[in-house]
């Protein structure tokens, strides 16, 4: 800490006592992988560029979208088709100049997780997926690295540490601890399908970039073993101690050669009920059959609302409950992007064994956008 | 006892916070919701007993404070 200008760059962390240079010369030297430059990713870049940790990976293939500016803060309008890691990268740089950012314009995959991570001290989840969140969990264990995760829904979020040994009687817990198996992706709404508060992943970002710092400068209470909520409409915040799950241990790849053979995206994915599932022709061909009862199965206020065709609407959790509704031969439920639909489906079939069960494959939003084509 | 509802079971519970009684176990805790909402029975959730994550059935006193936790995906 002999250069002046690193010194007032960071001295107003410096002097508080419980930092010290000590402190910064240990984010000096310290590597993080931020995985995923979206809402999350976002916040936790700025803050660990901003404070001085010497290494920052960021791993994203996804290009910028306009939809993604109310809350991934990094980005502009004039950035709207670019490579989200790449812009991310140079605003960064011109946020602080003395530290090493690596760029990835790529995908974690199985394929090339080890290879990446194994570079990098601490990684940080900011993914979108639970394939993903299920993949870094897996690769962590493998080799050893704290995992700050974060994830949220609608006004909620989540924050933990996994993978540090705290009890030295059990080992180390992680993400299957909490959450054993990935739930299939049509169980759980993700962002565009939900929707999401935009100031959401600053504050739950910003709580893993505070917990990314205080872990390798060893100060303060981190969440190692602990899952910390938040609900952004009441203020509320609760601690849950997390506990060994016995099962989880069975379900982590024992090394490098299982870890590449895992399919991360089966696991999640819906592949299974694809049988319900009919293209827009199918389905525009469908409505015209007296005999077909369209349900939409999102929730109430979800757009675009749609007065094109007849048709009913039941949110998915109440579909079991409303079933004395659907009384024709053909049944076809559409949600935002054919997720909720599939699911739909699949109660649908075990309900009735008579009926003609359809999912409008990609939802609601490509049918109205090939409807708009074809104007 | 008081149960407190996170995330995407609020939609299918309909709120977030709710009171029972006379319940002696998780398990039970969870057939009942099971039934007054049947969707419940196609959610991943995890459950906690006065802020302790649990893996098997729990038993609950009078006061117990349960939540119920679902993943998030979203980033």
């Amino acid at each position: 800490m002999n250069n002046d200008k690193r010194y007032e760059r960071y001295q107003r962390q410096i002097v508080l006592k419980e930092f010290g240079v000590k402190a910064q010369v240990k984010l000096l030297h310290s590597k993080v992988l931020v995985v995923g430059a979206g809402g999350l990713g976002c916040a936790v870049l700025q803050y660990l560029v901003a404070a001085g940790v010497g290494t920052v990976g960021i791993i994203d293939n996804d290009v910028v979208s306009l939809s993604n500016l109310h809350r991934q803060v990094l980005y502009t309008c004039n950035d709207i088709g670019l490579l989200k890691a790449q812009v991310a990268s140079e605003k960064l740089k011109a946020f602080n100049d003395e530290i090493n950012i690596n760029t990835y314009n790529i995908k974690l995959t199985n394929q090339n997780a080890l290879s990446i991570i194994k570079h990098y001290d601490i990684i940080v989840d900011g993914t979108d997926n639970f394939s993903s969140r299920y993949m870094i969990n897996d690769a962590c264990i493998l080799l050893s690295k704290p995992l700050i995760y974060g994830a949220i829904f609608k006004f909620e979020g989540q924050v933990a540490i996994f993978n540090v040994k705290s009890d030295l009687n059990i080992r180390a817990l992680n993400y299957r601890d909490l959450f054993t198996a990935p739930p299939k992706e049509d169980e759980v709404l993700n962002c565009a399908e939900a929707g999401v508060l935009g100031i959401l992943p600053g504050i739950i970002g910003t709580m893993q970039a505070n917990e990314t710092i205080k872990l390798i400068i060893g100060v303060g209470k981190t969440l190692i073993n602990t899952l910390l909520t938040y609900n952004a409409l009441d203020n509320s915040i609760y601690e849950f101690n997390l506990s060994l799950n016995e099962e989880a241990q069975d379900l982590i790849p024992n090394d490098e050669e299982a870890f590449l053979k895992m399919d991360y995206e089966w696991l999640c994915s819906s592949h299974i009920n694809n049988k319900f599932e009919i293209d827009v022709a199918a389905f525009n061909k469908l409505v015209e059959d007296d005999n077909t009862t369209i349900i939409d199965v999102r929730e109430k206020d979800e757009q675009p609302l749609i007065n094109e065709f007849e048709h009913i609407q039941i949110p998915l959790n109440q579909l079991i409950n409303n079933q004395s509704l659907i009384v024709k031969n053909n049944v076809i439920v559409f949600c935002q992007s054919g997720k909720r639909s599939l699911q739909a489906a699949k109660m649908l079939s075990e309900l009735f064994n008579n009926k003609n069960i359809y999912s409008l494959k990609d939802g609601i939003i490509d049918w109205k956008k090939q409807a708009l084509q074809e104007t | 006892m008081t149960v407190k509802i996170f995330g995407q079971l609020g939609d299918i519970i309909g709120t977030n916070l709710i009171q029972v009684n006379d319940i002696v176990n998780t398990t039970e805790l969870v057939t009942n919701l099971q039934s007054k909402y049947p969707a419940l029975k196609n959610a991943k959730y995890k459950i906690a007993v006065n802020r302790n994550i649990i893996q098997s059935n729990t038993t609950l006193q009078h006061d117990a404070e349960v939540a119920l936790l679902p993943p998030f995906s979203g980033g």
